[in-house]
């Protein structure tokens, strides 16, 4: 009797020939997430096994695969050679011994004569007459003994299902340079864009002195939370107080914003290319602010040949927040430190704002020197979880 | 480094860790074992609590907590009370008692903040106004940890007593040990909170001087240390170097209150005009300076001089995070000064020099700053 998890893929099941290309992302990002404990992983064609593993470690392993793109749902189980006796013995000694339950037997060996319900009856009788706190019901029931019978003389069994992050592997779609601004809802785009498979870059801007260390340490702490899915961050801070003086000194005001985040997404786009990356990502939320309006995003998306990925476009402030408290970083992103965006910020920022008078008042400025100096002085941290 | 927010903290004396060496690997013993090694510690504690007594002038005994806040907390949790009885504090108190306060209210206390001027100082004419025969507690702190403002404990506490002779009266002293003379016998307080982190002794150290006769009910419960007011096993060297601390600080009173002075009238000289507003008044510690920039945002003020290794606050360090707005309000700034709040605090290891060039820097500061205040 052996200590297993069972790991069940999920939407690559439904891949074709490219599958086993997935499968190997998936092994690699699981051997990445469980770094620094011992085990052993075995790949199957739909299912992975996760055996010689310290049971101290358990809740550790069990907690990390639940952040692992790709991964459907998991069971922690014990691989036994096949002996029908053998399994309603353990299945006695190891499940709750009170309760409504059933036994769900899959029978891959088709050596074993009797059929997967006589075999699921057998271990039922066998539980009941353990326990007389037990009660079976097919359909309404507290737990379901599952007996998976193997074809090489051995079976897992095992009562729990516990539902993973799904989504798919994070690599398999490319890179993406991930807006990371101190707020809700960019962790969350970003978090969006790994479960389809985005390995995860991100750009920070820093206002200093306007905005404090404290600023800076929340977003770290942002991309480490969020990096138990998406995998370790590169995270490139870039400073910005610069940028904004200029625009503050020979730029409208009501401009303020759009002209800041139309550098944002010029800087964003040279950093995406310089590390490989194929789209930028932001936290954008049609109509959430004034530099969300459609306008406002079409000057601002005008800058860039590359795609923007908006996860969040269509979401409602409330539906962005159950999945930042869900992934933990809705309290780090409430922490009431100024960001960058709110300094400066005109009382009147303009929401319907045109290129040509974007692009107008950009030509008073160097840009291109701008925003040079500001990547010359960019800071590259990694962000990772552990 | 320049360190000018001593009133968030203070670099402990260098003796402090000779001191808890002594006690982390010499004398380690818990103080409430029967062997002779014990006793001894227990027995240092006991002088240790009588040095402090002396130094403070207090009739009655100290209780050792992990913190100034903790202190606060005995004081108005701890304090016997009838349900419902009136409760005055000063509406400029640190969170520890105001927060307190507040939940007190909760519970049905009729909680009453008494107004104070501009700079945190309670008027005994206001105080006399809401004290009644019902008041139970009062609660006000001896100096204003954001203004550096002395309030008249003494007086306050006559006038209490005056009223209703049974009335309790703590006063948070938290800022004002080590910085001005207390002598808790002529304040006539039954309370009185202060941290050893104020004044060059670790972190994690508090006390609660309670005057002779009065009786309090724990709020930590368990082996009954402390008098059983504060259960848990002695934090013996950081109550050592506590004691010592608290003794070298006062001893050198006089030299650092005319350092101080002087500190602060070279900033009141050179800083004092439309741009830059000193808030706090002639009657407060001078250890404690607190100004405001007009438009300019203290936040970033602070920021702007780390860079050049000055450090100051914005305010109660221990609050900055939910940035309250109550003590701004409290100061009665007219609206450009509103976000300029800064506090410089001096010690005993701060030169002439520093403040220099802290005068210099942030004069330099704000004229950069003030070209790109927010549209």
């Amino acid at each position: 009797m052996e200590k297993t998890i069972l790991i069940r893929i999920g939407e690559i099941f439904l891949k074709g020939n490219n599958k086993s290309f997935f499968l190997a992302l998936l092994k690699k990002n699981i051997i990445e997430s469980l770094d620094g404990l011992d085990f052993k992983l075995i790949t199957t064609n739909n299912r992975m096994y996760l055996e010689k593993y310290n049971d101290s470690d358990e809740a550790e392993i069990l907690s990390r695969l639940q952040c692992v793109f790709g991964i459907h749902s998991i069971s922690p189980a014990v691989k036994i050679a096949t002996d029908i006796e053998q399994i309603a013995k353990v299945c006695c000694e190891l499940f709750p011994k009170e309760g409504v339950f059933r036994v769900t037997v899959n029978r891959a060996d088709k050596r074993i004569d009797k059929t997967s319900s006589q075999i699921a009856a057998f271990i039922g009788g066998v539980m009941l007459k353990n326990s007389n706190k037990l009660k079976v019901n097919l359909f309404n029931y507290d737990f379901d003994v599952e007996v998976d019978i193997r074809e090489k003389g051995y079976s897992y069994i095992f009562y729990k299902r516990i539902p993973c992050a799904g989504g798919l592997p994070v690599g398999c779609s490319g890179n993406g340079m991930l807006l990371l601004s101190g707020g809700i809802d960019s962790p969350v785009a970003g978090y969006l864009m790994a479960k389809r498979g985005v390995k995860i870059y991100a750009v920070h801007y820093h206002s200093f002195p306007y905005t404090s260390e404290q600023a800076k340490e929340k977003v770290l702490s942002l991309a480490r939370t969020i990096s138990r899915y998406t995998g370790e961050i590169e995270l490139y801070v870039v400073p910005f107080t610069d940028i904004q003086y200029a625009i503050k000194e020979h730029c409208p005001i009501q401009y303020m914003i759009t002209l800041m985040r139309r550098f944002m997404m010029k800087i964003a786009e040279k950093l995406a290319k310089n590390t490989g990356c194929g789209a930028i990502i932001t936290g954008e939320s049609l109509g959430q602010v004034a530099s969300q309006t459609m306008e406002s995003i079409n000057v601002t998306n005008s800058v860039v040949n590359m795609p923007v990925f908006r996860p969040l476009v269509g979401f409602d402030k409330q539906q962005i927040v159950e999945i930042s408290k869900n992934i933990d970083t809705y309290e780090t992103s409430i922490l009431p430190y100024e960001d960058c965006c709110t300094v400066f910020l005109p009382k009147n920022p303009v929401i319907k704002p045109k290129i040509s008078y974007a692009l107008d008042f950009e030509s008073r400025l160097d840009c291109d020197k701008l925003i040079a100096d500001a990547l010359e002085k960019t800071e590259i941290v990694r962000c990772h979880f552990k | 480094m320049i360190f000018l927010d001593n009133a968030s903290t203070t670099k402990a004396y260098e003796e402090c860790l000779d001191i808890a060496k002594k006690y982390l690997f010499e004398q380690y013993y818990n103080p409430s074992a029967p062997y002779g090694k014990a006793i001894e510690v227990s027995k240092d504690i006991r002088s240790a609590k009588l040095k402090i007594l002396r130094l403070l002038g207090g009739d009655g005994k100290i209780i050792f907590t992990a913190s100034g806040t903790e202190s606060d907390n005995l004081a108005l949790l701890g304090t016997r009370k009838i349900n419902g009885s009136r409760i005055i504090i000063s509406q400029a108190e640190h969170p520890a008692v105001y927060n307190t306060a507040m939940e007190l209210k909760q519970k049905g206390f009729d909680v009453v903040a008494v107004k104070t001027n501009n700079v945190g100082r309670v008027s005994i004419s206001e105080f006399e106004k809401v004290m009644t025969k019902d008041t139970n507690l009062v609660s006000i702190m001896h100096v204003n940890n954001e203004t550096g403002a002395i309030n008249d404990i003494k007086t306050l506490c006559n006038v209490a007593k005056g009223i209703n002779p049974n009335v309790i009266f703590h006063s948070d002293g938290i800022q004002a040990v080590g910085k001005t003379k207390v002598s808790l016998r002529t304040l006539g307080v039954d309370l009185y909170s202060f941290s050893g982190h104020k004044f060059h002794a670790p972190k994690g150290i508090g006390a609660l001087y309670i005057k002779k006769g009065i009786n309090l009910n724990p709020i930590i419960f368990g082996g009954g240390q402390e008098d059983n007011l504060r259960s848990a096993t002695e934090n013996v060297p950081a109550i050592m170097s506590l004691a010592f601390a608290l003794e070298k600080t006062i001893n050198n009173l006089d030299t650092n209150l005319a350092y101080a002075n002087e500190f602060r009238q070279m900033i009141t000289k050179s800083l004092n005009d439309d741009c830059v507003k000193i808030i706090s008044d002639d009657n407060s510690i001078p250890f404690i300076l607190s100004m405001a920039l007009k438009y300019v945002r203290g936040e970033v003020m602070l920021h702007s001089l780390e860079k050049y290794g000055i450090m100051i606050g914005t305010g109660s360090a221990c609050s900055n995070q939910k940035q309250s707005k109550r003590i701004p309000q409290l100061m009665q700034l007219s609206p450009e000064y509103h976000n300029g709040i800064i506090r410089v605090s001096f010690n005993s290891f701060n030169k002439k020099d520093d403040i220099e060039y802290f005068i210099k820097q942030l004069k330099l500061e704000y004229n950069t700053l003030i070209k790109y205040v927010r549209g």
